[in-house]
């Protein structure tokens, strides 16, 4: 997974983000994290993970969403289950 | 990492399982919504202005016809674990008080990873679909 590779992710990322948060300001980095984005609470979070889901066409497991620390862990995550870890 | 052990009880839920039953809303329900939501437009009371524009009768509330989603989501799915968390509804033809509905619902989305649930939601009268919608639940156990 190249830097590249992480920001061709962020910008598929953020217009879900955006949609989630109902705020087309927010910025997303590896680094972000629930408590960078207002709103960011226990539904929102399964709000984003479905969307995630759907837009991108992956599953996750409740085990591996609970271990998802930012959204650096999300794009290492999700590059894995598509066999590009 | 580790997949976390299935809850007991979430394998009931089965993407495409279909739930519905038959109702109608009456006239209680229409002054009991009425006085609760503050609504009292006369398309949902008076049958002149009703026919004013274009109705038969009064036209029921369009969300009686979406109190069905609280009814599918805290009442008739398999266990009482499911909260409901959002929906949508898109009212296409009115309903009349007395009139025959169905209401049915499918399961069309299961989040392993959040415990989510979704449906698609209709309302009908005969054949016709009156309202279609969307439905959002959380399953906590």
């Amino acid at each position: 997974m190249s830097d590249a590779d992480i920001l061709a992710m962020i910008e598929r990322l953020t217009p879900v983000f955006r949609d989630v948060f109902d705020d087309d300001a927010v910025v997303i980095t590896p680094a972000t994290s629930a408590d960078d984005i207002q709103g960011w609470d226990s539904l929102a979070h399964i709000r984003l993970v479905t969307s995630i889901e759907r837009v991108l066409d992956v599953r996750f497991t409740a085990a591996e969403v609970a271990a998802l620390e930012n959204v650096g862990d999300l794009i290492t995550l999700i590059f894995r289950k598509r066999g590009h870890g | 990492m580790a997949d976390a052990a299935p809850i007991d009880g979430w394998e009931r839920y089965v993407v495409g399982m279909r739930i519905g039953w038959a109702f109608a809303i009456g006239v209680d329900d229409m002054t009991a919504f009425r006085r609760l939501s503050g609504d009292q437009n006369p398309l949902h009371t008076n049958p002149e202005f009703a026919r004013s524009k274009g109705f038969n009768a009064p036209v029921v509330y369009g969300l009686l016809l979406a109190s069905q989603i609280s009814r599918l989501v805290g009442q008739e799915l398999p266990d009482s674990h499911a909260m409901l968390v959002g929906l949508a509804m898109n009212f296409a033809s009115p309903a009349f008080v007395g009139n025959e509905l169905g209401f049915d619902a499918e399961l069309v989305t299961r989040s392993d990873a959040t415990y989510s649930l979704s449906f698609k939601c209709r309302v009908t009268r005969a054949d016709m679909i009156l309202a279609r919608g969307t439905a959002d639940a959380v399953w906590r156990p």
